[in-house]
């Protein structure tokens, strides 16, 4: 109750009197209660539509072989039936009142769903699971537009993801899943155009991370020259870049729009430190190593679009270091380029691993001074989480030479006791 | 008001969409089963299950096939499985091809999954995978078919078939 703390204050020193002091601390109370009396409705409202949706999904999978065909036609497109009753209602009587338009488009995903799924136990329609998911997400991708919920838009994308995935590993790797790139940015498009930044921001927030998650786990899926292994490097130079674009791109709010900042920041930051780690075992240079080198760098339609997306990254991070200096500039927005060396020295002289080690480590470094220069405790604990995996990663690997990890091991300990020592002398020298 | 006819138009013009997906996978079946003929496969089913669709017999149907000139084709071609009725009245794969074969033969659309170079054979992932079933009679079946020694297992499922187009009608489990 900090409220009540400075209220008893400013009536001692008679800023306010009594009076004035419990209309405040009432206004308070009340305004507080409606808000979160609001939040609960919706949330309430959310997980019951979402329950009676599953469990409508689950009463249809249990496939109910004793009804003769047209009784089974007739309850298939009950759900639909039904739920498009109740959205009429919710268009004509309470098109004003957002629980309710969330409420109804959730139940109407699902019931869309269930409809089709036991349309196809009747017809024995075949088809993955993917197939299906496919045609039960285009379905009911116009709700998005009729009612503008955002559990929906949840459910979509969480949605159309599977879909991906499955189209993709189904296609051993070897065609973009073209369908998932178009309604993703239906999705996005929506969402500019309907969500207000400022309304509903938690379930914006899980919007944001969703589709930043779903559209970095589909990326890989652009790249189709699956055959050929030794373009793994070209990918994993890929992921550097995607992810230092989408650090880039959170410094831009007028481009990222409703969606959340930090969802691309933290998505970026952990894919490249994920991407980091996997070059900095040195199993990994040597699969490249077992290939002819020069089919490393042939040219294919892949090679084409990762030089396309790094182009775009480097005059994007050159703009912006021209007009905001080199110190505004996240340096982790510069790796991808720092990499094009590592990369090509990786490939023909076999010491890529030492480089990207070195390069986890400074980051490391830099991230835990940097935190700490900010007094922001988050940077600084993500710092020490990137040496520490490093540290882990290391120690445990096996093809490293003991001697060589021990000296290693004591050489970046002392480094860390020096740089102590000098923290701890300047801060005496500023004191004084 | 103006606000509040748009929506009305928006939500007429959504469940339209969907009744019209729902009503032309219903229609389209329909048209398979009332015009098409009737074809039998021999398969060997197991029972898996799907979250959306329930229970379900993963059909198994014979789906190598030799084929002449197997340089031509890699994995993932598109081509038409082309099948023959034979003496027992079941429907076997007996090729490939790239282009539509005529009407009157029985074929289906399908995906080369596997090449075998020395062999020439290769496998295809056909169109049909599925017999949905309810849960109990699924598990009921299945344990029938674990005490049956795979090569005895006599299974297949019957079908209506029309111009590529293809709706399973029952799965029969030896009863030969």
């Amino acid at each position: 109750m900090g409220i009540e703390k400075h209220l008893s204050e400013l009536i001692t020193n008679n800023v306010i009197d009594e009076k004035i002091a419990s209309d405040i601390s009432q206004y308070y109370m009340n305004k507080g209660k409606n808000v979160s009396n609001n939040k609960i409705v919706l949330a309430f409202a959310i997980i019951g539509s979402v329950f009676v949706g599953l469990g409508t999904i689950v009463l249809i999978a249990y496939n109910w072989h004793f009804f003769n065909k047209s009784v089974k036609l007739f309850f298939s497109l009950l759900p639909l039936i039904s739920s498009s009753a109740c959205g009429l209602y919710v268009v004509l009587k309470k098109n004003k009142q957002q629980i309710w338009k969330e409420s109804v488009s959730i139940i109407q995903f699902f019931t869309i769903g269930a409809s089709l799924a036991m349309i196809s136990q009747i017809y024995q329609l075949q088809g993955e699971t993917y197939q299906f998911v496919l045609l039960w997400v285009i379905t009911a991708l116009p709700l998005l537009f009729l009612y503008n919920s955002k559990v929906t838009t949840i459910l979509l994308t969480s949605y159309i993801t599977y879909y991906a995935i499955g189209y993709y590993f189904e296609n051993s790797l070897k065609m973009t899943p073209l369908l998932y790139w178009l309604i993703i940015a239906i999705i996005i498009f929506h969402t500019y155009k309907f969500y207000d930044k400022n309304k509903n921001r938690r379930l914006l927030k899980i919007i944001s991370f969703i589709t930043v998650i779903s559209i970095s786990m589909i990326f890989a899926s652009i790249f189709t020259n699956a055959s050929a292994t030794e373009t793994t490097i070209i990918r994993s130079w890929a992921y550097l870049i995607f992810s230092s674009l989408l650090i880039t791109l959170s410094n831009y709010s007028e481009i990222i729009g409703p969606y959340d900042k930090k969802s691309l920041q933290v998505v970026g930051y952990l894919g490249m430190l994920s991407t980091l780690i996997t070059l900095s075992f040195d199993g990994f240079w040597q699969i490249q190593g077992a290939f002819p080198r020069s089919s490393i760098l042939q040219f294919n339609m892949d090679l084409l679009l990762v030089i396309a997306i790094f182009c775009m990254q480097s005059i994007i991070s050159l703009n912006r270091i021209k007009h905001q200096g080199i110190a505004k500039i996240d340096y982790y927005e510069l790796i991808p380029i720092i990499f094009v060396p590592i990369f090509l020295g990786g490939i023909y002289l076999d010491v890529g691993a030492i480089f990207t080690n070195l390069i986890i480590l400074a980051l490391g470094t830099i991230t835990i001074v940097a935190g700490n220069r900010q007094n922001n405790i988050l940077i600084v604990n993500y710092g020490m989480l990137i040496i520490s995996i490093l540290i882990i990663c290391r120690f445990f690997d096996t093809e490293m030479p003991l001697l060589a990890k021990g000296i290693v091991f004591i050489l970046i300990g002392c480094g860390f006791f020096v740089y102590n020592l000098i923290l701890q002398r300047r801060k005496k020298n500023n004191a004084t | 008001m103006q606000r509040d006819k748009r929506l009305l138009l928006i939500f007429i013009i959504t469940t339209t969409f969907q009744f019209a997906i729902a009503l032309y996978l219903i229609i389209d079946s329909e048209l398979v089963l009332s015009n098409g003929q009737e074809i039998k496969l021999r398969l060997k089913p197991v029972d898996p299950i799907d979250i959306f669709r329930g229970h379900y017999f993963q059909l198994n149907i014979e789906s190598a096939v030799k084929i002449e000139n197997i340089d031509n084709w890699k994995v993932g071609d598109k081509c038409f499985a082309i099948f023959d009725e034979d003496s027992l009245g079941f429907y076997k794969l007996k090729s490939i091809s790239e282009l539509e074969p005529s009407k009157n033969k029985v074929y289906l659309s399908s995906k080369i999954m596997w090449i075998i170079q020395s062999d020439s054979m290769a496998t295809l992932q056909l169109p049909i995978n599925k017999f949905y079933i309810e849960e109990s009679k699924a598990k009921q079946l299945e344990s029938e078919i674990s005490g049956i020694p795979s090569d005895s297992l006599k299974a297949y499922i019957i079908t209506n078939y029309n111009n590529g187009k293809i709706t399973v009608k029952d799965l029969i489990i030896n009863k030969l």
